[in-house]
């Protein structure tokens, strides 16, 4: 497992470059605007991105390919990606607390819209996209992959419009502003962990079945 | 107690295939049996389409097969059959060289060897850099910067820098130029060499078989039409030149294949030395002639 979470790092580290300038440029963006929400809330979907980026490169070399020849397995090659995922995802939630954290040094900056019940939020319907889009992507590739993921966050937030506008049941904010931030945390995180090993377990089987 | 009695049995091949089946739409692998003994070099070679790489891939597990019985270094391939650790022990003493490189254009030789310390348990990094020397592979180069060839050689250096005792190539050598290929079957030679390890190659290169395989098989549409040594191969096969009227006077049981031309006609026949005391003019048959005789027979 320790090998393929190198692969996947060595991986990135060839984008390290690119993902610097993405986060200043966003940074730039979100000192400008005057809000900081939309950039914390990119650094966590950056982080979920890095794993598709590896299992397209994964793809173009063929490289799941061989390693099933060697002493690794199907659980190991699955597990080790969705590991990757949640560690890139956790870094990515980081990246965000610590830009909020800065943020507030500058009092001219709006931070109002970002908190950690909205971090793992973000992180937990992350989750939910990306636990259609990895045995997607196994069963046929990267490429639709990318459809499915940009498909089931038009899905999740389609619901939420519907909910909200639609079937007019909206929440009372104060209601959402009285759930303390450690009920968000376990809901988001147990639910999530409870999503992604569903999808792992999906994962399993397709590539199992699957002819290399 | 069943499997142990398999692989109890199944130990004097390091490969041993039994009756491999597997439809592709009309393609057809169809009964593919193979053995590739310790201490040979087995070149499996077929036109393209023959159906090589579906064996190798089914040998690998990386397809199902229909039916058919896979024995690895004794142990029989069951996809998922049995636990993962029980299956890595013997993987350990696999290497396997496909026709591209399989490492991430990101990664450099360097990382890939980290990468595959974690993999292999007897990984040899002295011997994995040994070989990069050897092959002038540049270890701080991304593979994506690596010419064909040099990808090739570098899986090449990762087969061979852990224990394994077979070698499965397909289509591995392709990419190389003469000199680097000439350095590589030397080293598949010396590999072979203690009769411990095996190398199962398949190729359409067959001067590369010609010069390094012990024992041929040629697959012909989804089915092995021939296995034999190499040398008996090249001792008993032999092209007859001949008019057309000589041709008829050959028995068709004994034809193995034939081209006919304005001039007269070519014959690949069994039996070289019965054919030259009849008076026939014989040439030697290399193995190209004789893969392309056996082609063309089906074509006609």
């Amino acid at each position: 497992m320790k090998g393929l979470l190198l692969k996947d790092l060595y991986n990135m580290k060839g984008f390290a470059r690119q993902y610097v300038i993405v986060i200043l440029a966003m940074a730039v963006w979100g000192a400008c605007m005057k809000n900081i929400s939309f950039v914390s809330i990119y650094m966590v979907i950056l982080g979920g991105m890095m794993s598709i980026s590896t299992m397209s490169m994964d793809e173009n070399s063929g490289f799941n390919k061989f390693y099933l020849t060697t002493p690794g397995g199907v659980r190991k090659l699955v597990a080790a990606k969705y590991l990757f995922f949640v560690l890139t995802v956790a870094a990515g939630m980081l990246v965000a607390l610590l830009i909020r954290e800065i943020a507030m040094l500058f009092p001219w900056l709006n931070t109002s819209g970002f908190d950690v019940g909205t971090l793992f939020v973000t992180g937990f319907i992350l989750a939910a996209a990306f636990s259609v889009s990895f045995p997607v992507i196994y069963k046929y590739g990267a490429e639709k992959g990318r459809y499915f993921y940009i498909a089931a966050f038009l899905v999740i937030f389609a619901v939420v419009y519907l909910v909200n506008y639609v079937a007019h049941i909206p929440v009372p904010e104060r209601i959402l502003d009285s759930i303390p931030d450690a009920v968000y945390v376990a809901g988001t995180v147990g639910s999530g962990a409870v999503i992604i090993f569903i999808s792992y377990l999906f994962s399993i089987r397709i590539v199992t079945r699957k002819e290399w | 107690m069943n499997r142990m009695m398999e692989e109890n049995t199944n130990m004097e091949y390091a490969l041993e295939v039994r009756g491999l089946t597997k439809h592709y739409g009309s393609f057809v692998l169809d009964q593919v049996s193979l053995q590739v003994p310790y201490g040979m070099v087995v070149g499996f070679i077929g036109e393209n389409g023959a159906g090589k790489s579906t064996t190798i891939k089914a040998i690998l597990n990386l397809i199902h097969k229909e039916t058919g019985d896979i024995y690895i270094l004794g142990h029989p391939m069951q996809r998922d059959g049995k636990p993962e650790s029980d299956s890595a022990q013997w993987k350990e003493q696999l290497g396997v060289i496909f026709d591209e490189c399989n490492m991430p254009a990101e990664l450099t030789a360097k990382e890939i060897h980290h990468i595959m310390k974690e993999f292999y348990r007897t990984w040899e990094e002295k011997k994995f850099f040994d070989y990069l020397k050897q092959f002038r592979v540049p270890a701080d180069k991304k593979v994506k910067e690596l010419s064909k060839g040099m990808k090739m050689k570098l899986s090449i250096a990762i087969a061979l820098s852990h224990d394994s005792r077979l070698l499965i190539l397909d289509e591995g050598t392709s990419g190389l130029d003469p000199v680097v290929r000439n350095e590589i079957m030397d080293i598949f030679r010396e590999f072979i060499e203690d009769g411990e390890h095996s190398v199962l190659i398949s190729s359409h290169i067959t001067s590369d078989i010609e010069k390094i395989a012990d024992y041929i098989i040629i697959l012909h549409q989804g089915k092995v039409v021939m296995e034999e040594t190499k040398d008996d191969l090249l001792e008993q096969y032999a092209i007859i030149q001949c008019t057309k009227e000589q041709m008829t006077k050959i028995p068709a049981d004994q034809i193995i294949g034939k081209t006919e031309n304005t001039y007269g006609a070519h014959v690949l026949v069994k039996g070289a030395a019965k054919w030259k005391q009849e008076g026939y003019v014989v040439d030697r048959a290399s193995i190209e002639d004789i893969l392309l005789y056996i082609v063309k027979r089906d074509e006609v």
